[in-house]
Protein backbone atom coordinates (compact mmCIF):
# COMPACT_ATOMS: atom_id res chain seq x y z
CA UNK A 1 0.00 0.00 0.00
CA UNK A 2 2.82 2.24 1.02
CA UNK A 3 4.56 1.05 -2.19
CA UNK A 4 1.46 2.48 -4.14
CA UNK A 5 1.39 5.95 -2.11
CA UNK A 6 4.56 6.36 -3.05
CA UNK A 7 4.33 6.10 -7.03
CA UNK A 8 2.09 8.51 -6.38
CA UNK A 9 4.12 11.10 -4.70
CA UNK A 10 6.66 10.37 -6.99
CA UNK A 11 4.36 10.66 -10.31
CA UNK A 12 3.41 14.26 -8.58
CA UNK A 13 6.79 15.59 -9.40
CA UNK A 14 6.03 15.72 -13.37
CA UNK A 15 2.72 16.74 -12.74
CA UNK A 16 3.15 19.96 -10.78
CA UNK A 17 4.95 21.05 -13.99
CA UNK A 18 2.35 19.75 -16.53
CA UNK A 19 -0.46 20.94 -14.38
CA UNK A 20 1.16 24.50 -13.55
CA UNK A 21 2.28 25.12 -17.12
CA UNK A 22 -1.30 24.24 -18.54
CA UNK A 23 -2.91 27.36 -15.97
CA UNK A 24 0.26 29.46 -17.20
CA UNK A 25 -1.12 28.78 -20.70
CA UNK A 26 -4.70 29.63 -19.70
CA UNK A 27 -3.98 32.49 -17.39
CA UNK A 28 -1.50 33.93 -20.81
CA UNK A 29 1.64 34.26 -18.10
CA UNK A 30 2.86 31.52 -20.77
CA UNK A 31 4.74 31.94 -23.38
CA UNK A 32 5.11 35.44 -23.31
CA UNK A 33 4.49 36.94 -19.55
CA UNK A 34 4.84 40.21 -18.67
CA UNK A 35 7.68 42.10 -17.86
CA UNK A 36 8.89 45.09 -15.73
CA UNK A 37 8.87 47.13 -18.51
CA UNK A 38 6.01 46.35 -19.08
CA UNK A 39 3.41 49.91 -19.81
CA UNK A 40 0.74 50.25 -17.50
CA UNK A 41 -1.86 49.61 -20.16
CA UNK A 42 -0.67 46.18 -20.82
CA UNK A 43 -0.75 45.29 -17.65
CA UNK A 44 -4.20 46.41 -16.84
CA UNK A 45 -5.00 44.34 -20.43
CA UNK A 46 -3.76 41.32 -18.86
CA UNK A 47 -5.97 41.45 -15.71
CA UNK A 48 -8.76 42.97 -17.37
CA UNK A 49 -9.26 39.80 -19.09
CA UNK A 50 -10.56 38.39 -15.42
CA UNK A 51 -11.89 34.86 -15.97
CA UNK A 52 -9.90 33.60 -17.48
CA UNK A 53 -6.91 34.78 -15.86
CA UNK A 54 -8.13 33.92 -12.55
CA UNK A 55 -8.84 30.00 -14.04
CA UNK A 56 -5.26 29.75 -15.27
CA UNK A 57 -3.93 31.56 -12.08
CA UNK A 58 -6.24 28.70 -9.70
CA UNK A 59 -4.95 25.80 -11.65
CA UNK A 60 -1.29 26.86 -11.72
CA UNK A 61 -1.82 27.66 -8.16
CA UNK A 62 -3.15 24.20 -7.56
CA UNK A 63 -0.08 22.65 -9.62
CA UNK A 64 2.66 24.26 -7.62
CA UNK A 65 0.96 22.78 -4.24
CA UNK A 66 1.66 18.93 -6.04
CA UNK A 67 5.51 19.59 -4.86
CA UNK A 68 4.52 19.06 -1.54
CA UNK A 69 4.39 14.83 -1.70
CA UNK A 70 7.22 15.08 -4.07
CA UNK A 71 9.06 16.43 -1.12
CA UNK A 72 7.74 14.29 1.45
CA UNK A 73 8.67 10.85 -0.74
CA UNK A 74 12.37 13.03 -1.33
CA UNK A 75 12.46 13.24 2.56
CA UNK A 76 11.45 9.25 2.79
CA UNK A 77 14.52 8.01 0.75
CA UNK A 78 16.86 10.65 2.29
CA UNK A 79 16.21 9.62 6.18
CA UNK A 80 17.15 6.09 4.67
CA UNK A 81 20.34 6.94 4.34
CA UNK A 82 21.05 9.15 7.22
CA UNK A 83 20.96 6.57 9.88
CA UNK A 84 20.81 8.30 13.47
CA UNK A 85 21.14 11.59 12.71
CA UNK A 86 18.65 12.70 9.67
CA UNK A 87 19.88 16.45 9.66
CA UNK A 88 19.88 16.93 5.67
CA UNK A 89 16.58 15.19 5.73
CA UNK A 90 15.18 17.49 7.97
CA UNK A 91 16.90 20.53 6.00
CA UNK A 92 15.14 18.76 3.05
CA UNK A 93 11.77 19.11 4.67
CA UNK A 94 11.78 22.56 5.80
CA UNK A 95 13.06 23.93 2.70
CA UNK A 96 10.80 21.69 0.82
CA UNK A 97 7.98 22.90 2.56
CA UNK A 98 9.58 26.57 2.36
CA UNK A 99 9.72 26.44 -1.28
CA UNK A 100 5.79 24.96 -2.18
CA UNK A 101 4.45 27.98 0.16
CA UNK A 102 7.02 30.33 -1.93
CA UNK A 103 5.76 29.21 -5.05
CA UNK A 104 2.04 29.10 -3.68
CA UNK A 105 1.87 32.68 -2.51
CA UNK A 106 2.35 34.45 -5.22
CA UNK A 107 0.35 32.84 -7.81
CA UNK A 108 -2.46 33.48 -5.29
CA UNK A 109 -1.48 37.36 -4.88
CA UNK A 110 -1.24 37.15 -8.67
CA UNK A 111 -4.81 35.51 -9.05
CA UNK A 112 -6.25 38.58 -6.49
CA UNK A 113 -4.99 41.01 -9.32
CA UNK A 114 -7.48 39.94 -11.30
CA UNK A 115 -10.28 40.09 -8.89
CA UNK A 116 -11.17 43.84 -9.42
CA UNK A 117 -9.84 45.00 -12.70
CA UNK A 118 -11.49 48.17 -12.96
CA UNK A 119 -9.43 49.09 -9.73
CA UNK A 120 -6.60 52.03 -9.96
CA UNK A 121 -4.05 51.10 -12.45
CA UNK A 122 -1.65 51.67 -10.02
CA UNK A 123 -2.62 49.25 -7.76
CA UNK A 124 -3.07 46.63 -10.26
CA UNK A 125 0.52 47.28 -11.47
CA UNK A 126 2.19 47.75 -8.05
CA UNK A 127 -0.06 44.21 -7.39
CA UNK A 128 1.80 42.81 -10.35
CA UNK A 129 5.41 44.00 -9.34
CA UNK A 130 4.72 42.36 -5.68
CA UNK A 131 3.05 39.17 -7.06
CA UNK A 132 6.16 38.22 -9.78
CA UNK A 133 9.20 39.23 -7.72
CA UNK A 134 7.82 37.18 -4.90
CA UNK A 135 7.43 34.45 -7.62
CA UNK A 136 11.41 34.93 -8.52
CA UNK A 137 13.50 36.20 -6.08
CA UNK A 138 13.47 33.88 -2.90
CA UNK A 139 16.33 31.18 -3.91
CA UNK A 140 17.06 30.37 -0.61
CA UNK A 141 15.25 27.76 0.35
CA UNK A 142 15.06 26.22 -3.12
CA UNK A 143 18.93 26.32 -3.38
CA UNK A 144 19.31 24.66 0.19
CA UNK A 145 16.85 21.83 -0.50
CA UNK A 146 18.80 21.18 -3.77
CA UNK A 147 22.06 21.32 -1.83
CA UNK A 148 20.76 19.17 0.73
CA UNK A 149 19.09 16.87 -1.64
CA UNK A 150 22.55 16.46 -3.29
CA UNK A 151 24.80 16.35 -0.54
CA UNK A 152 22.70 13.25 0.83
CA UNK A 153 22.87 11.25 -2.76
CA UNK A 154 26.59 11.84 -2.61
CA UNK A 155 27.26 10.45 1.12
CA UNK A 156 24.43 7.61 0.54
CA UNK A 157 26.85 4.15 0.55
CA UNK A 158 23.49 2.51 -0.33
CA UNK A 159 23.62 4.29 -3.79
CA UNK A 160 19.43 4.18 -3.31
CA UNK A 161 19.16 6.59 -6.36
CA UNK A 162 21.67 7.00 -8.84
CA UNK A 163 24.81 9.48 -8.06
CA UNK A 164 24.09 11.82 -11.18
CA UNK A 165 21.08 12.50 -9.53
CA UNK A 166 22.87 14.40 -6.73
CA UNK A 167 25.21 16.40 -9.24
CA UNK A 168 22.05 17.49 -10.89
CA UNK A 169 20.76 18.68 -7.63
CA UNK A 170 24.13 20.81 -7.32
CA UNK A 171 23.60 22.32 -10.90
CA UNK A 172 20.00 23.17 -10.51
CA UNK A 173 20.93 25.14 -7.10
CA UNK A 174 23.62 26.90 -9.49
CA UNK A 175 20.54 27.48 -11.76
CA UNK A 176 18.86 29.88 -9.61
CA UNK A 177 21.43 32.29 -8.77
CA UNK A 178 20.99 34.88 -11.45
CA UNK A 179 17.25 35.46 -9.83
CA UNK A 180 17.65 37.56 -7.22
CA UNK A 181 19.40 40.09 -10.00
CA UNK A 182 15.68 40.68 -10.50
CA UNK A 183 15.71 43.31 -8.11
CA UNK A 184 17.78 45.51 -9.96
CA UNK A 185 16.65 45.28 -13.88
CA UNK A 186 13.74 46.40 -15.07
CA UNK A 187 14.51 45.20 -18.77
CA UNK A 188 17.33 42.79 -20.54
CA UNK A 189 17.97 39.35 -19.42
CA UNK A 190 18.35 39.33 -15.55
CA UNK A 191 14.72 41.22 -15.39
CA UNK A 192 11.83 38.90 -13.65
CA UNK A 193 11.19 37.53 -16.97
CA UNK A 194 14.45 38.08 -18.73
CA UNK A 195 16.32 34.60 -20.10
CA UNK A 196 18.59 34.44 -17.21
CA UNK A 197 15.94 34.31 -14.48
CA UNK A 198 12.16 32.94 -15.60
CA UNK A 199 13.10 30.79 -18.03
CA UNK A 200 16.20 29.46 -16.82
CA UNK A 201 14.81 28.79 -13.17
CA UNK A 202 11.36 27.46 -14.63
CA UNK A 203 13.38 25.10 -16.91
CA UNK A 204 15.54 23.82 -13.90
CA UNK A 205 12.85 23.66 -11.56
CA UNK A 206 10.86 21.44 -14.04
CA UNK A 207 14.41 19.57 -14.25
CA UNK A 208 14.89 18.82 -10.69
CA UNK A 209 11.13 18.24 -10.68
CA UNK A 210 11.15 15.91 -13.47
CA UNK A 211 14.05 13.95 -12.94
CA UNK A 212 13.48 13.38 -8.86
CA UNK A 213 9.97 12.38 -9.54
CA UNK A 214 11.48 9.88 -12.49
CA UNK A 215 14.14 8.10 -10.76
CA UNK A 216 12.59 8.32 -6.86
CA UNK A 217 9.45 6.39 -9.25
CA UNK A 218 12.54 4.10 -10.17
CA UNK A 219 14.17 3.54 -6.82
CA UNK A 220 10.15 2.63 -5.38
CA UNK A 221 9.95 -0.05 -8.01
CA UNK A 222 13.33 -1.62 -7.75
CA UNK A 223 12.62 -1.65 -3.84
CA UNK A 224 9.33 -3.64 -4.12
CA UNK A 225 11.06 -5.69 -6.47
CA UNK A 226 13.57 -6.81 -3.89
CA UNK A 227 11.27 -6.74 -1.13
CA UNK A 228 8.67 -9.71 -3.10
CA UNK A 229 11.08 -12.22 -2.52
CA UNK A 230 10.72 -12.13 1.37
CA UNK A 231 7.53 -11.61 1.20
CA UNK A 232 6.96 -14.93 -0.48
CA UNK A 233 9.40 -16.61 1.70
CA UNK A 234 7.57 -15.38 4.56
CA UNK A 235 4.10 -16.50 3.60
CA UNK B 1 60.15 9.25 -3.86
CA UNK B 2 58.53 9.31 -7.89
CA UNK B 3 58.73 10.82 -11.23
CA UNK B 4 56.51 13.96 -9.92
CA UNK B 5 54.46 15.57 -12.45
CA UNK B 6 54.92 14.80 -16.04
CA UNK B 7 56.55 16.56 -18.51
CA UNK B 8 53.55 16.64 -20.88
CA UNK B 9 51.62 19.00 -18.44
CA UNK B 10 54.33 21.09 -18.05
CA UNK B 11 54.68 21.80 -21.70
CA UNK B 12 51.26 22.18 -22.12
CA UNK B 13 51.07 24.96 -19.11
CA UNK B 14 53.43 26.85 -21.23
CA UNK B 15 51.79 26.75 -23.95
CA UNK B 16 48.29 27.98 -21.73
CA UNK B 17 50.48 30.74 -20.85
CA UNK B 18 51.88 31.20 -24.82
CA UNK B 19 48.56 31.31 -25.73
CA UNK B 20 46.82 34.01 -22.79
CA UNK B 21 50.38 36.07 -24.19
CA UNK B 22 49.03 35.85 -27.81
CA UNK B 23 45.36 36.75 -27.27
CA UNK B 24 46.66 39.20 -25.12
CA UNK B 25 48.16 41.10 -28.04
CA UNK B 26 45.32 39.72 -30.95
CA UNK B 27 43.05 42.10 -28.44
CA UNK B 28 44.81 44.85 -27.58
CA UNK B 29 44.22 48.00 -29.71
CA UNK B 30 42.97 47.34 -32.75
CA UNK B 31 41.59 50.07 -34.58
CA UNK B 32 38.25 49.19 -36.39
CA UNK B 33 39.28 48.67 -39.59
CA UNK B 34 38.40 45.13 -41.12
CA UNK B 35 41.69 43.22 -40.32
CA UNK B 36 41.63 43.89 -37.02
CA UNK B 37 37.92 43.29 -36.91
CA UNK B 38 39.07 39.16 -37.95
CA UNK B 39 42.37 39.80 -35.35
CA UNK B 40 40.32 39.99 -32.43
CA UNK B 41 37.92 37.54 -33.70
CA UNK B 42 40.49 35.01 -34.12
CA UNK B 43 41.41 35.47 -30.06
CA UNK B 44 37.91 33.60 -29.81
CA UNK B 45 39.13 30.69 -31.61
CA UNK B 46 42.22 30.78 -29.69
CA UNK B 47 40.57 30.70 -26.01
CA UNK B 48 38.84 27.75 -27.03
CA UNK B 49 41.76 26.02 -27.61
CA UNK B 50 42.84 26.46 -24.55
CA UNK B 51 39.38 25.51 -23.04
CA UNK B 52 40.21 22.17 -24.72
CA UNK B 53 44.32 21.71 -23.54
CA UNK B 54 42.83 22.22 -20.34
CA UNK B 55 40.03 19.68 -20.23
CA UNK B 56 42.17 17.27 -22.63
CA UNK B 57 45.20 17.45 -20.73
CA UNK B 58 44.76 18.66 -16.97
CA UNK B 59 40.92 17.58 -16.71
CA UNK B 60 42.45 14.10 -17.94
CA UNK B 61 39.87 13.38 -20.61
CA UNK B 62 42.19 12.24 -23.25
CA UNK B 63 42.18 9.20 -21.57
CA UNK B 64 38.16 9.00 -21.04
CA UNK B 65 35.93 7.06 -22.38
CA UNK B 66 35.24 7.94 -26.28
CA UNK B 67 31.60 9.31 -25.09
CA UNK B 68 33.38 11.81 -22.65
CA UNK B 69 35.52 13.18 -25.51
CA UNK B 70 33.18 13.05 -27.97
CA UNK B 71 30.77 15.43 -25.77
CA UNK B 72 33.25 17.90 -24.59
CA UNK B 73 34.97 17.88 -27.64
CA UNK B 74 31.21 19.03 -29.23
CA UNK B 75 30.62 21.59 -26.44
CA UNK B 76 34.24 22.98 -26.94
CA UNK B 77 33.41 23.51 -31.20
CA UNK B 78 29.72 24.63 -30.73
CA UNK B 79 30.46 27.61 -28.58
CA UNK B 80 33.92 28.44 -30.27
CA UNK B 81 31.88 28.48 -33.66
CA UNK B 82 28.83 30.24 -31.91
CA UNK B 83 30.62 32.70 -30.15
CA UNK B 84 32.74 34.01 -33.13
CA UNK B 85 30.13 34.14 -35.39
CA UNK B 86 28.01 36.50 -33.51
CA UNK B 87 31.18 38.33 -33.12
CA UNK B 88 31.90 38.97 -36.32
CA UNK C 1 1.57 -16.91 10.86
CA UNK C 2 -0.32 -13.87 10.01
CA UNK C 3 0.85 -10.41 10.30
CA UNK C 4 -1.44 -7.69 11.25
CA UNK C 5 -0.63 -5.44 8.45
CA UNK C 6 -1.68 -2.35 9.65
CA UNK C 7 1.15 -2.28 13.45
CA UNK C 8 4.47 -1.18 11.58
CA UNK C 9 7.15 -2.95 12.54
CA UNK C 10 9.73 -1.47 11.46
CA UNK C 11 10.71 2.30 12.98
CA UNK C 12 13.31 3.95 10.20
CA UNK C 13 16.73 3.98 12.01
CA UNK C 14 16.76 7.47 13.64
CA UNK C 15 13.81 6.10 16.41
CA UNK C 16 15.49 3.72 17.42
CA UNK C 17 15.16 1.16 14.48
CA UNK C 18 17.40 -1.32 12.79
CA UNK C 19 19.86 0.34 10.31
CA UNK C 20 18.74 -0.55 6.82
CA UNK C 21 19.76 -3.19 5.22
CA UNK C 22 22.40 -2.92 2.22
CA UNK C 23 20.15 -2.97 -1.00
CA UNK C 24 21.92 -4.96 -3.82
CA UNK C 25 22.34 -3.02 -6.99
CA UNK C 26 19.53 -4.28 -9.55
CA UNK C 27 21.51 -2.57 -12.40
CA UNK C 28 25.30 -3.78 -12.08
CA UNK C 29 27.06 -0.89 -13.81
CA UNK C 30 29.67 -2.73 -16.46
CA UNK C 31 33.38 -1.73 -16.46
CA UNK C 32 34.35 0.87 -18.81
CA UNK C 33 35.93 -0.67 -21.59
CA UNK C 34 37.95 2.27 -23.21
CA UNK C 35 38.65 4.20 -20.41
CA UNK C 36 38.62 6.21 -16.78
CA UNK C 37 36.39 8.85 -16.29
CA UNK C 38 38.04 11.71 -14.09
CA UNK C 39 36.18 11.88 -10.76
CA UNK C 40 32.70 9.93 -11.97
CA UNK C 41 30.35 10.02 -14.69
CA UNK C 42 27.81 11.22 -12.20
CA UNK C 43 30.28 14.72 -11.75
CA UNK C 44 29.88 15.45 -15.68
CA UNK C 45 26.64 15.90 -15.79
CA UNK C 46 27.46 18.84 -13.15
CA UNK C 47 30.38 20.28 -14.93
CA UNK C 48 29.10 20.32 -18.39
CA UNK C 49 25.93 21.65 -17.43
CA UNK C 50 27.74 24.29 -15.59
CA UNK C 51 30.29 24.94 -18.54
CA UNK C 52 26.75 25.40 -20.64
CA UNK C 53 25.23 27.87 -18.22
CA UNK C 54 28.87 30.09 -18.82
CA UNK C 55 28.28 29.37 -22.19
CA UNK C 56 24.64 30.74 -22.41
CA UNK C 57 26.29 33.91 -20.39
CA UNK C 58 28.94 34.05 -23.05
CA UNK C 59 26.37 33.93 -25.98
CA UNK C 60 23.73 36.18 -24.70
CA UNK C 61 26.78 38.65 -23.92
CA UNK C 62 27.90 38.90 -27.75
CA UNK C 63 24.39 39.10 -29.04
CA UNK C 64 23.49 42.17 -26.74
CA UNK C 65 26.94 43.33 -27.51
CA UNK C 66 25.57 43.47 -31.37
CA UNK C 67 23.19 46.48 -30.75
CA UNK C 68 25.65 48.68 -28.93
CA UNK C 69 28.90 47.44 -29.81
CA UNK C 70 30.51 51.42 -29.14
CA UNK C 71 29.35 51.15 -25.49
CA UNK C 72 30.87 47.87 -24.69
CA UNK C 73 33.81 48.97 -26.25
CA UNK C 74 33.94 52.23 -23.98
CA UNK C 75 33.12 50.19 -20.89
CA UNK C 76 35.48 46.89 -21.41
CA UNK C 77 38.37 49.59 -21.60
CA UNK C 78 37.97 50.67 -18.33
CA UNK C 79 38.84 47.63 -16.76
CA UNK C 80 42.30 46.81 -15.56
CA UNK C 81 43.47 44.29 -17.77
CA UNK C 82 46.44 43.65 -17.17
CA UNK C 83 45.19 42.72 -13.55
CA UNK C 84 43.17 40.52 -15.77
CA UNK C 85 45.74 38.76 -17.76
CA UNK C 86 47.84 38.37 -13.92
CA UNK C 87 44.39 36.57 -13.35
CA UNK C 88 44.41 34.33 -16.06
CA UNK C 89 47.93 33.74 -15.25
CA UNK C 90 47.95 32.83 -11.69
CA UNK C 91 44.62 30.44 -12.35
CA UNK C 92 46.83 28.87 -14.90
CA UNK C 93 49.29 28.15 -12.38
CA UNK C 94 46.80 26.79 -9.52
CA UNK C 95 45.49 24.82 -12.85
CA UNK C 96 48.77 23.30 -12.92
CA UNK C 97 49.68 23.19 -9.44
CA UNK C 98 46.20 20.99 -8.63
CA UNK C 99 47.74 18.78 -11.96
CA UNK C 100 51.24 18.41 -9.37
CA UNK C 101 48.74 17.63 -6.23
CA UNK C 102 46.91 14.75 -8.02
CA UNK C 103 49.41 13.30 -9.11
CA UNK C 104 51.57 13.12 -5.80
CA UNK C 105 48.46 12.25 -4.13
CA UNK C 106 47.91 9.16 -7.00
CA UNK C 107 51.64 8.34 -6.32
CA UNK C 108 51.30 8.79 -2.41
CA UNK C 109 53.47 11.44 -1.95
CA UNK C 110 51.46 13.06 0.84
CA UNK C 111 53.88 16.06 1.45
CA UNK C 112 53.93 17.58 -1.95
CA UNK C 113 50.65 16.80 -2.51
CA UNK C 114 49.93 19.64 0.70
CA UNK C 115 52.04 21.80 -0.57
CA UNK C 116 50.27 21.89 -4.33
CA UNK C 117 47.13 22.04 -3.05
CA UNK C 118 48.18 24.58 -0.28
CA UNK C 119 49.81 26.58 -3.00
CA UNK C 120 46.99 26.06 -4.73
CA UNK C 121 44.68 27.70 -2.33
CA UNK C 122 47.08 30.53 -2.00
CA UNK C 123 46.63 31.27 -5.88
CA UNK C 124 42.90 31.01 -5.44
CA UNK C 125 43.51 34.39 -2.64
CA UNK C 126 45.33 35.99 -5.01
CA UNK C 127 42.79 35.87 -7.70
CA UNK C 128 40.10 36.54 -5.52
CA UNK C 129 42.31 39.91 -4.20
CA UNK C 130 42.63 40.98 -7.31
CA UNK C 131 39.36 40.98 -8.75
CA UNK C 132 37.99 43.02 -5.36
CA UNK C 133 40.76 45.55 -5.84
CA UNK C 134 39.48 45.40 -9.81
CA UNK C 135 36.00 45.93 -9.03
CA UNK C 136 36.54 48.68 -6.30
CA UNK C 137 38.65 50.27 -9.29
CA UNK C 138 35.44 50.14 -11.51
CA UNK C 139 33.06 50.95 -9.15
CA UNK C 140 34.90 54.49 -8.16
CA UNK C 141 35.32 54.59 -11.84
CA UNK C 142 31.55 55.26 -11.86
CA UNK C 143 30.08 51.85 -13.15
CA UNK C 144 27.98 49.86 -11.58
CA UNK C 145 25.94 46.71 -12.61
CA UNK C 146 22.98 48.47 -13.97
CA UNK C 147 25.16 51.02 -15.67
CA UNK C 148 24.78 49.58 -18.54
CA UNK C 149 23.82 46.05 -20.23
CA UNK C 150 28.62 45.69 -20.54
CA UNK C 151 28.92 46.12 -16.98
CA UNK C 152 26.16 44.15 -16.06
CA UNK C 153 27.68 40.96 -17.62
CA UNK C 154 31.20 42.10 -16.48
CA UNK C 155 29.92 41.75 -12.55
CA UNK C 156 27.45 39.00 -12.70
CA UNK C 157 30.02 36.63 -15.09
CA UNK C 158 32.81 37.39 -12.83
CA UNK C 159 30.75 37.46 -10.02
CA UNK C 160 29.37 33.90 -10.90
CA UNK C 161 32.74 32.43 -11.21
CA UNK C 162 34.29 34.24 -8.24
CA UNK C 163 31.52 32.12 -6.55
CA UNK C 164 32.74 29.17 -8.05
CA UNK C 165 36.41 30.25 -7.23
CA UNK C 166 35.18 30.54 -3.37
CA UNK C 167 33.53 26.67 -3.32
CA UNK C 168 36.40 25.95 -5.54
CA UNK C 169 38.73 27.00 -2.41
CA UNK C 170 36.25 24.99 0.01
CA UNK C 171 36.79 21.86 -1.99
CA UNK C 172 40.59 22.12 -2.12
CA UNK C 173 40.29 22.44 1.58
CA UNK C 174 38.18 19.62 1.91
CA UNK C 175 40.88 17.95 -0.39
CA UNK C 176 43.54 19.08 2.09
CA UNK C 177 41.75 17.72 4.95
CA UNK C 178 42.00 14.24 3.43
CA UNK C 179 45.48 14.78 2.84
CA UNK C 180 46.16 14.91 6.55
CA UNK C 181 45.05 12.06 7.23
CA UNK C 182 46.30 10.43 4.21
CA UNK C 183 42.93 9.65 2.85
CA UNK C 184 42.72 8.18 -0.64
CA UNK C 185 39.31 8.91 -2.03
CA UNK C 186 40.58 9.42 -5.45
CA UNK C 187 36.62 9.78 -6.72
CA UNK C 188 36.53 12.84 -4.39
CA UNK C 189 39.76 14.12 -5.06
CA UNK C 190 39.39 13.85 -8.93
CA UNK C 191 36.24 15.08 -8.88
CA UNK C 192 37.60 18.86 -7.05
CA UNK C 193 40.65 18.86 -9.75
CA UNK C 194 38.37 18.32 -12.63
CA UNK C 195 36.31 20.84 -10.70
CA UNK C 196 38.72 23.46 -10.39
CA UNK C 197 40.24 22.86 -14.12
CA UNK C 198 36.68 24.15 -14.80
CA UNK C 199 36.94 27.28 -12.78
CA UNK C 200 39.97 27.84 -14.45
CA UNK C 201 39.20 27.05 -17.83
CA UNK C 202 35.51 29.36 -17.79
CA UNK C 203 38.50 32.42 -16.43
CA UNK C 204 39.81 31.70 -19.76
CA UNK C 205 37.00 32.44 -21.91
CA UNK C 206 35.94 35.65 -19.62
CA UNK C 207 38.91 37.06 -19.67
CA UNK C 208 39.37 36.70 -23.64
CA UNK C 209 35.40 37.67 -23.92
CA UNK C 210 34.95 40.33 -21.42
CA UNK C 211 38.56 42.03 -21.55
CA UNK C 212 39.81 41.75 -25.22
CA UNK C 213 37.07 41.08 -27.54
CA UNK C 214 34.52 43.42 -26.15
CA UNK C 215 37.03 46.37 -25.58
CA UNK C 216 38.35 45.96 -29.64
Amino acid sequence: MSTKIQLVCAWSGPATVVVATVGFLIAGVLPFPLGPNSTVTEVVDFYSDSTRVAAGLVIAGLGVCLVFPLVALIGVYMVRTEGRTPILTFVQLITGAATGVLLLLPLLLMTIGSFRPERNAELTVTLNDVSWLLFITPIAPFMIQNVAIGTSILQDQQSLLPRWVGYVNYWVAFLFVPDILAFFFHSGPFAWRGIFVFWLAFVAYGIFLMVMGWMLRRAILDDSVQAAPNAVATS
Amino acid sequence: MSEGIPVRATVIWALLLLATGVTWCLGTDHRANAGGHVLVAMAIPVAFSKVYLIGMEFMEVRTAPRTLRVVFASWVVSFATALTLLYL
Amino acid sequence: MKVDSHVPTDLPEFLGGEPAVARQQCRPRPPAADGHTPGEPGLWVFILGDMSLFGAFFVVLLWQRRATPRTFEESARELLRFIGVINTAVLLLSSYLVVSALWAHRQGCWRRARISVLAALLCAAVFATLKVIEYLHVLRGGQGPTTNQFCTFYFVLTGVHLLHVMIGAGLLTAWLQQLRGHGSQSRFVEGVAVYWHMVDLLWVVIFTLLYLVCAA
